[in-house]
């Protein structure tokens, strides 16, 4: 059987795995591929839900899909973290130059600690 | 124009349905008999007077043939239903697209919500109080601006005062649809009174 060959990922692909990160790193949300499962990026083999990324000119545009945990924290906040963490990765990664609009949306609202099972 | 485009394939394709429905249920009950009999396809030929229409229309066709005004008039009609046909292509296959309550637009980027997610939150939020028995949300976001409008229903326990259960909802919901950016609608039904069991 031929070995599979490793390709360098792109800069779309890096910054999707930065942003399945930055979700997972925050307690009160889940990432969620939506209903059809529109919302997802193609990693491989896999699939990062909730992560789409964008060519938008230079840059790419990344958009976040999530549930929040009820009762929600002040949406704002947990977009201003959700921005922060996922622009502080791409600089530790080189990839700043590279990042665009982060935009984020609620997809659902679910309880708390069933944030990957949308009611 | 896509939403006018949607609703008139919406429209058109019914309508469709319909007379095909009743063409082929006429076709299938004059298909019994053979010949000239009652429930025949030539005893329904003559009542819809297949006859007279192609007498009437024979002529017609014969001058579309021909130059002059009415192969003038066929073309224009071929040509309206050929924009026809493209506009209900689109309005059939152009996918729909969910609007999404946006809450936050700035430098960084967008922060939006999805309607029901939003319903469902702010609907949560309406039944705290003990005297609302039910309530029904509807978030209607603006177009492209930030925020939009959120109509409750509430269904209250009839020994509660009415603006104790409007006060009561609003000030459970208001914090949350002020982070919205919503402006909140609220009325109030009492529950609708079981029959009785005599």
């Amino acid at each position: 059987m031929p070995e599979r060959v490793q390709r360098p990922a792109s800069g779309r692909v890096l910054l999707a795995r930065l942003a399945e990160r930055a979700i997972a790193a925050q307690d009160a949300v889940g990432a969620t591929a939506g209903r059809d499962g529109r919302w997802v990026t193609a990693d491989g083999d896999r699939l990062i839900d909730g992560v789409v990324v964008v060519a938008a000119g230079r840059r790419l545009d990344v958009e976040l899909h999530v549930v929040a945990e009820w009762p929600p924290e002040p949406l704002q906040q947990l977009a201003a973290r959700l921005r922060g963490e996922l622009e502080l990765s791409a600089s530790y990664c080189g990839l700043s130059d590279q990042l665009g609009d982060v935009d984020v949306a609620i997809d659902d609202v679910c309880e708390r600690g069933d944030t990957g099972v949308v009611r | 124009m896509i939403l006018i485009l949607r609703a008139l394939a919406a429209l058109i394709g019914l309508l469709l349905l319909i007379v095909v429905a009743a063409a082929g249920l006429a076709a299938a009950i004059f298909s019994l008999q053979a010949g000239d009999g009652t429930l025949s396809l030539s005893q329904l030929a003559s009542l819809l007077s297949l006859h007279g229409v192609r007498d009437s229309v024979s002529g017609w066709l014969t001058g579309l043939e021909a130059d002059g005004p009415v192969a003038v008039v066929a073309a224009l009609s071929g040509a309206g239903a050929v924009l026809l046909g493209l506009g209900l292509l689109i309005g059939a296959l152009v996918p729909r697209r969910e609007r999404l309550l946006i809450i936050e637009r700035s430098a960084q980027g967008v922060l939006s919500a999805k309607r029901r997610a939003a319903a469902s939150a702010l609907g949560d939020l309406v039944q705290q109080p003990r005297v609302v028995l039910a309530a029904k949300v509807r978030v209607l976001p603006r177009r492209r601006a930030i925020g939009g409008r959120a109509r409750v229903k509430l269904v209250h326990a009839q020994t509660a005062e009415a603006s104790r259960v409007l006060a009561a909802a609003r000030g459970a919901s208001e914090p949350l649809a002020e982070q919205l950016s919503l402006r909140l609608r609220t009325r109030r039904r009492a529950p609708r009174r079981a029959p009785r069991v005599s």
